[in-house]
């Protein structure tokens, strides 16, 4: 395996034809190193031919009433419904406001590849319908959501693919039933009306808890066995979500946009702010995607993508962006610098701001996560090429090379071993009238609320393990039928993860709520600065265990837990807790009543 | 009755028939929007791509893989081998329920294909004999065949390996035994594979592997048609009243109710450890759990008796609950002996627990016609574990509430642990509901 990464960096030195070139372009053309058996696939890439696509955001059918693309079907007329919050809402949740969206599950061809390739690639994805019902051209990643705090959404969701799915919206608060409960599907030529009422959950005083407010949604799709072969064939999309506070930030030119038109419209149309959505595949000669169906450790591709194209450029002015990266591989983490090891600000981990940003020089992302992050290209002149680079080698599904603490240091030290870059930022002038965004590391972002160890009822102990070939928590797996945790509504609780494997990585995703790491068990460690707020993936290095604190609040009914290397997740490291009126110690046969 | 069913079931085996012989109309019949050639190679390329080598099945015969057993078909592909003690037992059981699931929807359209890993002592001799002993061949047609295969040792470890069943130690990947729990579920036509864990709710799997071979969306998803049928007409919810923040509770969310399975019409006529002779009559109005132990079994009456400690322990205070350990009387198995034997189970003298003894055809005839369990199987000289063990007994718990129904069986002595302590949490669970709910439902047997 070595043998032939040193060939590839003997074979270094292709020109890079730039006047202001910054970085090592060893690596340009050739595929990732990766322990598979398919021999068929493409190997040789052209780099940088894509532009970054921008996730498309999409406007409402309608607000305050029900769209004509419903075809006369009120809200909750479908196969599975809509959730029954969706009729008790209370007078704050401003129900006259909802929004109405309409979308289908259905597959789509694009070039993933560059296009000088002639490859087209079918996938999975999802389309709008319009306003006169007819169904627009699938893309993947999805239409892009943009949701605000106070105002309720429906989204009709038809599914036209032949197999069943679930569409979670990964990082927000939902009623149980549009969750995305893996088992709560949307089965072929069915609809499903996914109620998200953009409300945050109250404190103990019954005010509104801003600081749970999310910024960085993503959907895709959840339905039990067959996740991770849908998200690798590309059921997955964004969906930032704006609060008063955040988009004060946008109108005073804290954050990167246009003030008076990023914090204004329905959509919040925002050229200096976009998700990086990073997947990774392997294709066949033909274009088309190759999966393992049966590989159940964990699926790793050879050629990169970002929002859905095989290594683009992106050309930028001189100025700040904020990018909301998403790991939206299955199995690949990976560790994300620029090529020059400048500096730049993160902001959030997960769904959520930071309370005050942090100046890194690099950052650790696993499957399921979103690290939020500011760049200032005006240190660059225009003319400047600067690379993203991902410095993790991971040629096997256990995981990546290295520890979770060096994956996840904040800076850089030497050069690293391994770089594979992934997109070519192309800097050009600012455009004139806009100043460049203030924030920095000084700046006030969002404030946190601690769980305080006085407010824990229960404690619960999870260990994610191997068992038999297949993948259990505390010995036991995915059932349906089984609530294997059982919490009050309103209350916290405190969880010990734990990954008792010495090689396996295990990326731990709660839905319903953030939650708060207080200590690594194993090295006795409080939480790095990024890890000390919210998240709502904790990642499990092996041999680690780590404890945190979350709240269950506003929604009764079952949630998942699992992890999030769907591949684990699919044979069935997965687990639903059910928030109930009386809290349980062991576990308990579900309701079905919000399914 | 019986005929219409059979003709049914014959008139799909020709249906499936007619459809294998054009694997293309199969798709475009069960899906929608696979019209596109790269569509369907995104989806078939696994199953394509697959090794195609030659095997014998425990027939003698000769069959290529990929072309003879897999092309136009659904399969349930495990890997076992003809020694294997723990886990291939509790596959085949899987399996054999699979099987008799499949019959009637399915028939002959899947297929249940079962390698072995050690080939060179599994030959198709070996075969033969443990399909005889699992008795796997059938008259009716329309039981989906069930082959054993044996072939070349690398052939089927590559084979073994393209079907996901490989591990990264090579100590590990050697060890038969670590690819014994885990069924391969494939369906050539429609392109779905998965690897199944039969370590799980029997009824989970079957739905799993349901949503896998079924060749229409209309048999992929029959539960959950059924479910939400069952819940309502289709029209709009009723508004059900829900608490969002401060509220009452969800109305919603009717437990279902346990089955009735029978009821304890008769009498147990035998003796309690105290001596005294006593009746299950006397038993009414509690709920009660009756289960048999057997002196010499050291780890099933281990598990059984554990679990009626924990039955005791959880539900004595109430009053209304009761246990009872039948097990026949022997020389040696008193009522004197009994009261030691209790006390080292954990069992008080004042616990509501009772050990009876009656006469071996007696907790036989009871426990069989009466509790509904199997009758004994005679364990063959060579399998024995200890000289005085000939048979083996249906170890189950049995529920039985305060009308003298009987509403469930629990299998808390599993070889597997899981099954053992979710068959043990859900008997305490049931157990709580019925005392929860002392005016019985109107449900009759
Ligand atoms: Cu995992």
């Amino acid at each position: 395996m070595k043998t032939r990464r040193n060939l590839l960096k003997s074979s270094a030195g292709i020109a890079a034809g730039s006047v202001f070139h910054i970085g090592s372009t060893a690596h340009a053309d050739s595929p990732l190193e990766i322990d598979s058996q398919f021999d068929g696939s493409i190997q040789k890439v052209p780099r940088w031919e894509h532009t970054l696509p921008f996730p498309v955001p999409v406007k409402p059918l309608s607000t305050g009433q029900i769209p004509a693309a419903y075809g006369g079907k009120m809200v909750g007329d479908v196969l599975h419904k809509v959730a029954p919050e969706f009729y008790t809402a209370p007078a704050d949740w401003n129900m006259q406001n909802t929004q109405y969206y309409a979308m289908v599950a259905k597959a789509g061809e694009a070039f993933i590849l560059p296009p000088s390739m002639g490859l087209r690639t079918p996938f999975w994805g999802y389309a709008m319908v319009n306003s006169d019902g007819t169904v627009g051209q699938a893309v993947s990643p999805g239409p892009q959501l943009r949701y605000q705090i106070g105002r309720p959404v429906v989204v009709r969701t038809t599914n036209q693919l032949p197999e069943e799915i679930s569409t979670h919206m990964h990082g927000g608060h939902w009623p149980s039933h549009s969750d995305g409960h893996a088992s709560f599907l949307v089965i072929p030529g069915a609809s499903r009306d996914y109620f998200y009422p953009n409300v945050l959950p109250r404190r103990k005083d019954g005010t509104f808890d801003i600081s749970e407010s999310p910024s960085n949604i993503w959907y895709h799709d959840h339905a039990a066995d067959i996740t991770a072969s849908h998200v690798a064939r590309g059921l997955a999309g964004t969906a930032p979500c704006f609060d008063a506070l955040e988009l004060d930030l946008i109108k005073r030119n804290v954050l990167p946009g246009i003030p008076g038109q990023s914090d204004e419209d329905t959509i919040y149309n925002n050229p200096y702010d976009t998700y990086l959505a990073l997947g990774d595949k392997v294709f066949h000669r033909s274009g088309v995607l190759w999966y393992d169906n049966n590989n159940n450790n964990g699926y790793l591709g050879n050629v990169e993508t970002i929002n859905g194209a095989a290594y683009p450029r992106f050309t930028v002015e001189a100025r700040k962006y904020r990018f909301r990266f998403l790991g939206a591989s299955t199995a690949r983490h990976r560790r994300i610098r620029l090529s020059d090891n400048s500096r730049m600000l993160r902001i959030g981990n997960d769904a959520w701001l930071f309370p005050k940003g942090q100046e890194i020089q690099a950052f650790g992302i696993s499957p399921g996560k979103r690290v939020d992050i500011v760049i200032d290209f005006s240190r660059y002149k225009p003319g400047t090429q600067v690379f993203l680079e991902n410095i993790l080698e991971q040629t096997n599904e256990r995981g990546p090379e290295g520890k979770l603490e060096e994956i996840e240091n904040p800076t850089v030290s030497g050069t690293p071993e391994f770089i594979h870059q992934l997109m070519r930022f192309d800097v050009v002038a600012a455009k004139p009238g806009i100043p460049n965004a203030s924030v920095t590391a000084k700046t006030e972002l969002r404030p946190h609320e601690p769980i305080a160890a006085s407010e824990v009822e229960i404690r619960r102990s999870f260990r994610f393990e191997r068992k038999k070939g297949h993948w259990a928590i505390n010995g036991q797996f995915y059932d349906e039928r089984i609530a294997n945790a059982v919490p009050r509504l309103g209350s916290v609780e405190e969880w010990t993860l734990e990954n008792s494997s010495g090689g396996w990585w295990h990326p731990i995703h709660i839905h319903l709520e953030s939650h708060q790491q207080v200590r690594n068990l194993t090295t006795g460690a409080r939480p790095a600065y990024h890890n000390s707020f919210k998240q709502d993936v904790t990642m499990l290095g092996p041999n680690s265990s780590i404890v945190i604190r979350m709240r269950f609040r506003t929604f009764l009914g079952p949630f998942m837990f699992h992890c999030h290397n769907n591949e684990h997740e699919d044979v069935e490291m997965m687990f639903q807790f059910e928030v109930a009126e009386s809290a349980s110690a062991r576990a308990k046969p579900v309701n079905r009543f919000f399914a | 009755m019986m005929a219409a069913a059979n003709w049914h079931r014959r008139c799909l085996s020709v249906l499936f028939s007619c459809l294998l012989s054009q694997p293309g109309n199969l798709t475009a019949a069960g899906d929608t929007g696979l019209q596109n050639k790269g569509l369907l190679l995104m989806r078939q390329e696994f199953a394509d791509s697959l090794p195609d080598p030659v095997l014998t099945n425990h027939r003698g015969e000769r069959v290529r893989f990929f072309t003879d057993l897999v092309k136009g078909h659904a399969v349930v592909i495990n890997f076992f081998y003809a020694d294997c003690e723990r886990s291939c037992p509790l596959t085949n059981v899987t399996i054999r329920n699979l099987r008799g699931d499949f019959t009637a929807s399915f028939g002959r359209s899947v297929r249940f294909l079962s390698i072995t890993v050690n080939p060179d002592q599994d030959t198709p001799e070996v075969l033969a004999r443990y399909a005889k002993q699992h008795a796997v061949e059938s008259a009716d047609p329309d039981v989906p065949d069930w082959q054993f295969l044996t072939g070349n040792r690398d052939e089927i470890r590559e084979l073994r390996w393209h079907l996901g069943m490989r591990e990264k130690d090579p100590a590990i990947d050697n060890d038969p035994s670590q690819h014994a729990a885990t069924l391969i579920v494939g369906n050539h036509a429609t392109g779905r594979w998965a690897k199944l864990n039969p370590l799980v709710r029997h009824s989970l799997v079957r739905e799993k592997a349901q949503r896998i071979i079924g060749w229409t969306a209309a048999q992929r998803y029959a539960d959950i048609h059924a479910e939400v049928s069952a819940a309502g007409t289709g029209q709009a919810p009723p508004r059900p009243v829900l608490r969002i923040q401060e509220g009452p509770l969800p109305s919603g969310g009717e437990e279902p109710q346990l089955p009735v399975l029978g009821v304890v019409s008769d009498q147990l006529a035998g003796v309690e450890r105290s001596g005294v002779r006593v009746s299950a009559s006397s038993l009414r109005g509690k709920v009660t759990v009756y289960g048999r132990i057997y002196t010499l079994c050291p780890h099933g009456s281990q598990a059984v008796l554990a679990a009626m400690k924990r039955l005791t322990d959880a539900f004595a205070e109430t009053g209304e609950f009761h246990v009872v350990a039948v097990s026949p009387s022997s020389p040696r198995e008193t009522p004197e002996f009994f009261q030691t034997f209790a006390n080292l189970a954990g069992a008080k003298k004042e616990d509501p627990w009772w050990f009876v003894t009656a006469s071996k055809d007696e907790v036989n005839r009871f426990t069989e016609t009466v509790l509904g369990l199997e009758p004994p199987r005679l364990i063959p000289a060579e399998e024995r574990l200890h000289p005085l063990e000939e048979e083996e007994h249906d170890l189950r718990l049995v529920l039985v509430d305060q009308e003298g129904r009987i509403r469930g069986r629990y299998e808390v002595f599993h070889p597997d642990p899981f099954l053992s302590n979710e068959a043990a949490w859900q008997v305490g669970a049931d157990a709580a509901r019925l005392l929860a709910a002392p005016s019985p439902d109107s449900v009759s047997p």
